[in-house]
């Protein structure tokens, strides 16, 4: 495993012509091969995004402003194997904090940042650590709010501050257990009632689809 | 000629893209959603040279497929069952699903192709036909499709990448959506200099999979360059450009990385759902890993064009 320095790149951009016969107007930035990169738009309010580089370039848009005047930031992920206490939630009762044990954690920038996660990767919550030990291998984070949380497993995901000023550098992943609070799917279509728009309607689930069409499970061909 | 020549080199180079775009196009910069092949940075990217692509294309439809033999004795239940494994396979990774009478015509044809009553197709006829299922298919888009489909291409950035990685540049959604009616129109008219200007962009993208096709899985696939393809490799190629899905990563290869790429993304499911659900699905319409209207091209006219071509016919 590579432990290198977070490089923060200023951007810098080549601009392919407009012109006859030549591509749409991308933003072409040197990168390194196959790192991938947080791409962060200067003086917009758009976010940035994460972007993988392929054979020395990151193609990326015209920023809001019409030009290229984006900060790379290389992301590093470590992708540790992390330990979480305790790694078992009741969750009607769930605890105040969690400790966090592994390796690399750095508070030299800022707190390391702490992000839950439900088994299907969406962000149940946030929280800074409290603590970090002097030799980086254990952390202390407030527990989430766990009141909207059912039954099932849980990915904790600690990433450290860079002096880049940003959040990209990833320690690694520890999981949990919630239980005591199983999913209800009301109508049995299985979509549980927090993924589907229609919790009471066993024909459809999905907040913009009218009926059958909208994710083409009606598409033959 | 003459109207290739008045709009200009640039305006039809445009055009093309974005005729390409509506057909088959996917929607993000590929992100880092790959699973890490080992502890650091790499990922795997759909337009790099993957030193690991061959592992990765043995693990997703070499493993996720069953493919019946080719010799002249193969049973119709074999290949019934080889159609039913790769229906499966596409409807889980797009949901497209395979009809009935598409089914039955693939088997027949897979038969005739394996006792010689029907003949493999080759990587050219393949493409022209898919290039003529491209350029029919735009001719008859309505202004609606042409919305939906630019919204279904189009990044959280608010722009719209020409294949996954953006290899052949990037359009805004109002480029995209004025260029397409533009290419609709020509279309319409049976412009020869588009299918010029469009087949080779079908070609590289079919030849990029027939080749990689044919060294990661040679029992397959190993003489596809030379011999042509069955119609269900057709179809399955013909889906995998659509959706520009490269048939790699396993079940939960493929669920891992739709996770990872959700928590990249650093939404709650409230807010996704607020702003852009996605299917569920890694490919495909609202597809996790690349959002594409694939159904434009991978389509019943589509198949039907590459099964007349098995059976004898030409393409229509």
């Amino acid at each position: 495993m590579r432990n290198r320095i977070l490089v923060v790149m200023s951007a810098v951009m080549l601009f392919i012509g407009w012109g006859c016969g030549s591509p749409p107007p991308t933003c072409l930035l040197s990168c390194q091969h196959l790192v991938s990169y947080s791409v962060v738009p200067v003086g917009c309010t758009t976010g940035g995004t994460i972007t993988v580089c392929i054979n020395g370039t990151l193609r990326v848009a015209l920023d809001c402003n019409g030009g290229c005047n984006y900060v790379l930031h290389e992301r590093i992920n470590h992708n540790l194997s992390l330990s979480a206490d305790p790694s078992s939630v009741y969750l009607p009762s769930p605890p105040s904090s969690v400790t966090i044990t592994g390796q690399l954690f750095n508070a030299t920038y800022a707190m390391p940042m702490v992000e839950y996660f439900d088994d299907y990767g969406y962000l149940i919550g946030t929280a800074l650590a409290t603590s970090v030990s002097s030799n980086g291998t254990v952390i202390n984070v407030p527990a989430p709010d766990l009141s909207f949380v059912y039954s099932g497993t849980y990915v904790v995901r600690v990433t450290n501050k860079t002096s880049s000023g940003f959040y990209v550098e990833v320690v690694g992943t520890a999981t949990m257990t919630g239980y005591g609070r199983d999913r209800p799917d009301s109508d049995g279509d299985g979509w549980y009632d927090d993924q589907d728009c229609h919790p009471y309607d066993p024909s459809r689930w999905d907040c913009n689809d009218p009926g059958c069409g909208e994710f083409r499970e009606c598409e033959l061909y | 000629m003459k109207l290739m020549k008045s709009l200009g080199q640039g305006r039809l180079t445009l055009v093309v893209l974005a005729l390409a775009s509506a057909a088959f196009m996917s929607v993000a910069i590929f992100s880092a959603a790959a699973v890490p092949t080992k502890k650091g940075t790499n990922h795997s990217g759909p337009c790099g040279a993957d030193a690991n692509l061959n592992e990765q294309v043995r693990r997703g439809v070499g493993s996720e497929v069953h493919f019946a033999s080719s010799n002249s004795k193969v049973s119709d239940a074999q290949v019934a069952a080889s159609v039913e494994s790769i229906a499966g396979f596409i409807y889980e990774r797009s949901n497209l699903g395979m009809s009935e009478a598409t089914k039955k015509r693939l088997i027949a044809a897979e038969l005739g192709v394996a006792r010689g009553t029907a003949r493999r197709i080759s990587i050219e006829e393949m493409t022209d036909s898919l290039t003529q299922a491209v350029l029919a298919r735009v001719a008859t888009l309505t202004d609606e499709e042409i919305e939906r489909a630019a919204e279904t291409f189009t990044t959280q950035m608010g722009s719209i990448f020409t294949r996954a990685c953006g290899k052949w540049g990037v359009l805004s959604k109002g480029e995209f959506v004025e260029q397409v009616k533009t290419a609709r129109d020509w279309s319409r008219r049976g412009n020869s200099a588009v299918r010029a200007a469009l087949r080779p962009f079908v070609q590289e993208e079919v030849n990029e999979r027939a080749s990689y096709l044919s060294h990661a899985l040679p029992e397959q696939f190993g003489n596809i360059e030379s011999d042509g393809v069955t119609p269900l490799q057709a179809v399955l190629i013909t889906y995998s450009v659509a959706a520009d899905d490269r048939l790699t990563g396993s079940k939960s290869d493929i669920a891992a990385m739709m996770v990872e790429k959700r928590m990249d993304a650093r939404q709650t499911r409230a807010e996704k759902q607020a702003q852009n659900p996605d299917s569920g699905r890694p490919y495909g319409v609202k597809g996790v890993l690349y959002s594409s209207p694939a159904h434009h091209l991978l389509n019943k006219e589509a198949v039907d064009n590459l099964l007349s071509i098995a059976e004898g016919g030409g393409i229509k």
